[in-house]
């Protein structure tokens, strides 16, 4: 009886133990062991979403934060402030059901619906904060000053009030090794032939059509892309490679190539409010598009932008890209994920494995590598390290030629938002809304891309820094100067009661395939798949949508 | 003074079962009847946005789920590919894995060569989680079969052996916990009654036909109506294998459900809801029935 006491005993004390030492160092967040709690300071908490970005860039804005406001009395009987960050990977769907009783005030979140939180009443009203000019940052401007137009019409409620604002900026995009680009000479010139490096003369003008520009050199339309890809396949170069295990990589990207084709326009798949100018009429045997007249788009015939020519556009891209066998034998393969994907176009030029060009990827990838950079510039090559490596981010060639020069749109692919729990407490909301306000401003914003290599979702100046920036970085910045920024989302009716529907829509999907890449893999044409997508819905099956 | 009906023991007994019992009890009542009937109302419900103040809430919308429901699963066709890959994966895994199941465990039960280790090799994927199985079973069809086979591509990237390496995927899987429990059953046999058989002159196929099944019936008819009613809810390990971005060819009703209320607008959820209690209104009867058929025509010790 007296053993079985002891045992009884010995076992809670080894459970305790067990229990107490994964309680060692916990803290509000998880900002580590060595940061207390000082009650005589405001305490704030952050929400945020530990992914592509990850976190140190908010615990930077963090030390400065505190030491800004060090003497500021933001809640009546403190001095101060102290912000812990909660790091983890979940949605507003997680998150929004348990906002009202958590302690987290500010939150940068990934895969927000942005108009079906603002209908559950989950974000704090921020209108004030948002257009109010940063002068006691030395700024001019406001945040709402900072946002692409695109992005007013997006953020601004039709009441004319602000919610959330912008975080990451994650376009899916083509990342090239530069380096491999120089090597071999795969630069055209202005003759349309290749063999030139990027730093010869005689560059041809790339997709913007203008000369001494970031691009120069670089593939201007879908047929000089091939013409690249062909010259690659022909050294034994596997011209890309993208995650098996996860097609939606391809699927965004196809989302990319089809903004990039209709502009603006392209929102009107989400908005169904506005004039359609692509909507096909007839695709000869040749892939020449004749287009309908300009037609007025609402939610009653919204079903008609499913037959833009975008889409037939992006289809044919990705079926040149298959059909001629422009990527790597990884790339179908469902054991290749994400981040492996990554690893092998990073080692692909540092071993005997076979050289990979190109990574379709969101360009939030080189963050998320930066362990496979220090693992290889130690195991590898010191010239494998990031900042040695001249990757950079490739504008997207043209469908034809008489586009080349038409201004270049990017859509985010992650709908990404910052906001404020319109649960946080009064005392604490000039607090929130400061902070979330001062990790908009231009020190932060920089401090941002130098520390993950991407940027904030904002059209700002980054001259000031660009020396500082590693190559792929300055190709970002190169990149989405002067082009379009397109929030894939919309407060339309249609669109919120059937967003399952919508989303696989917008991933291209259909009945008869989830994904446009898969889809020509197996065995449908570009121009099959454009029908299927065109007669995805009629009449009948959009008033079944529209609830009538 | 009125003497207490319980001792002070017993009513310590008492107060020790309601502690333990009233945390599975919350949750019950919070996570499956609360749930149920926050779902059974929202059938009857759809979701509005006030114009003016821009939120929503729910509202009475009488019989009209039922009305698109019926619209959608027409014009829409995934549905209906769902649920005929839900009926072949129940035939398959059920039926091809019980079978093989009872194989398996009569090899074990009669203690034939390496029979203990079949036990642990079939039992250790159910320990481990889906997610790290399903990983290691990609890589092996992907990265192994073809360097074995000689094949262009891996089983899982192949469109034409794709669904089919995810049945043998659950069939394997499902093996585990099946052998566990039938190997269970037959161990509890009374040696006695098998060897009598056996000297009345029973073969081993009347032997096991005649002794082993109807004993073990129970077990195996526990197996089978569990089969029954989670026919909509399987989603044979698609969610792993394939996230929510599976191609609609490959989905089950259980992946289509969970993967549409995965990714829902407020305004979504009635319709799902919709569905959830249509496909209730199949199963339970369903599920009822099979039980009575196989306590009826199933075999018995008699």
């Amino acid at each position: 009886m007296k053993k079985t006491g002891n045992l009884k005993k010995v076992t809670a004390l080894i459970c305790v133990a067990v229990m107490g030492a994964t309680m060692v160092g916990c803290n509000p967040g998880d900002d580590g062991p060595t940061k207390v709690v000082d009650q005589t300071k405001a305490q704030l908490y952050v929400s945020n979403f530990n992914a592509g970005a990850g976190s140190e860039w908010l615990e930077k804005a963090i030390a400065r934060f505190e030491v800004d406001y060090a003497d500021k009395e933001f809640i009546p009987g403190t001095k101060g402030v102290q912000v812990w960050v909660t790091p983890h990977r979940q949605g507003l769907t997680e998150l929004g059901p348990k906002m009202a009783t958590a302690k987290e005030e500010v939150y940068f979140l990934e895969y927000v619906p942005y108009y079906e939180g603002i209908s559950k009443g989950y974000f704090l009203d921020i209108t004030d904060m948002v257009t109010q000019d940063l002068t006691q940052y030395g700024e001019t401007v406001s945040i709402e000053d900072k946002l692409y137009d695109s992005q007013v019409n997006y953020f601004k409620t039709p009441e004319g009030k602000y919610y959330g604002i912008p975080h990451t900026q994650s376009p899916t995009l083509i990342t090239y090794d530069a380096d491999l680009f120089d090597k071999k000479g795969y630069y055209f010139g202005a003759d349309g032939n290749l063999g030139k490096k990027s730093t010869d003369s005689g560059l041809s003008k790339g997709p913007d059509g203008k000369s001494g520009t970031y691009d120069d050199g670089l593939p201007a339309t879908y047929a000089q892309f091939y013409q690249l890809c062909e010259k690659m396949k022909k050294q034994n170069i596997a011209p890309l490679i993208w995650s098996g295990t996860y097609p939606w990589y391809t699927t965004r990207f196809a989302r990319s190539v089809k903004a990039d084709f209709e502009g603006e326009e392209h929102m009107l798949a989400y908005t169904f409010n506005g004039t359609a100018t692509h909507l096909v009429d007839s695709i000869d045997a040749q892939g020449n598009v004749t287009y309908k007249a300009p037609t007025t788009i609402t939610e009653e015939n919204g079903y008609q932008v499913f037959s833009s020519a975008g889409y037939y556009y992006t289809y044919e891209f990705f079926e040149g890209i298959y059909k001629n066998g422009y990527y790597s034998n990884k790339a179908f393969n469902e054991s290749t994920t994400h981040t492996g994907a990554q690893e092998l176009f990073l080692v692909s030029s540092f071993t005997s494995a076979q050289d990979i060009a190109m990574l379709v990827e969101g360009t939030y990838w080189v963050n998320e590598s930066l362990g496979t950079f220090d693992e290889m510039a130690v195991n590898i090559d010191e010239d494998a390290a990031l900042e040695k490596r001249n990757l950079k981010v490739m504008p997207l060639p043209k469908a034809r030629d008489n586009l080349v020069g038409t201004p270049t749109t990017y859509v985010d692919c992650l709908n990404e938002l910052a906001f404020i729990s319109a649960y946080v407490k009064e005392e604490k909301k000039e607090l929130a809304k400061t902070f979330l306000q001062y990790c908009e401003t231009q020190k932060s914003l920089e401090e941002f891309l130098q520390t993950t290599k991407l940027t904030r979702c904002y059209d700002v100046d980054y001259s000031n820094i660009y020396d500082t920036l590693c190559p792929y970085s300055q190709s970002i910045v190169d990149s989405l100067k002067g082009a379009n920024y397109l929030m894939p989302n919309s407060s339309s009716e249609v669109f919120l009661n059937n967003y399952t529907d919508f989303f696989e829509t917008y991933e291209f999907g259909t009945k008869a395939q989830a994904n446009p890449m898969w889809g020509i893999k197996n065995g449908s044409t570009a121009l099959e798949l454009f029908e299927t997508m065109k007669n995805k819905y009629n009449q009948n099956s959009w008033n079944v949508l529209l609830g009538k | 003074m009125a003497k207490s009906v319980f001792s002070n023991k017993q009513k310590k007994d008492i107060v020790f079962c309601l502690i333990l019992l009233a945390l599975p009890l919350i949750q019950f009542s919070v996570f499956y009847i609360g749930v149920n009937i926050n779902s059974f109302v929202m059938v009857f419900q759809r979701y509005e946005v006030n114009a003016e103040t821009g939120i929503g809430s729910y509202v009475f919308n009488g019989f009209k789920n039922f009305d698109t429901m019926i619209k959608q699963i027409y014009y829409d066709g995934i549905f209906l590919g769902a649920l005929k890959n839900s009926l072949l994966a129940f035939v398959l895994v059920t039926l091809v894995g019980v079978t093989l199941a009872l194989v398996f465990s009569l090899y074990i039960y009669k203690r034939m060569p390496l029979s203990s280790t079949f036990r642990v090799l079939l039992f250790a994927p159910s320990i481990l989680s889906a997610v790290v199985t399903v990983t290691m079973f990609r890589y092996f069809v992907e990265d192994v079969i073809p360097v074995l086979f000689h094949l262009e591509q891996g089983l899982l990237a192949n469109q034409d052996t794709k669904f089919g390496t995810i049945l043998f995927f659950n069939v394997w899987i499902g093996f585990g916990t099946q052998v566990l429990m039938y190997s269970g059953a037959m161990s509890g046999i009374d040696p006695s009654i098998t060897e009598a058989a056996r000297l009345d002159g029973a073969g081993p196929a009347r032997e096991f036909f005649s002794i082993i099944l109807p004993l073990i019936f129970p077990t195996l008819q526990t197996f089978l109506v569990a089969g029954v009613a989670g026919l909509f809810i399987n989603q044979v390990n698609l969610l792993e294998f394939s996230g929510l971005w599976s191609e609609a060819r490959y989905m089950t009703v259980g992946y289509y459900l969970f993967k549409n209320a995965q990714s829902a607008s407020s305004g979504e959820l009635p319709l799902l809801a919709t569905y959830g209690v249509s496909l209730t209104l199949i199963a339970a009867p369903l599920t009822l029935l099979t039980r009575k058929l196989l306590d009826k025509y199933g075999p018995s010790v008699e």
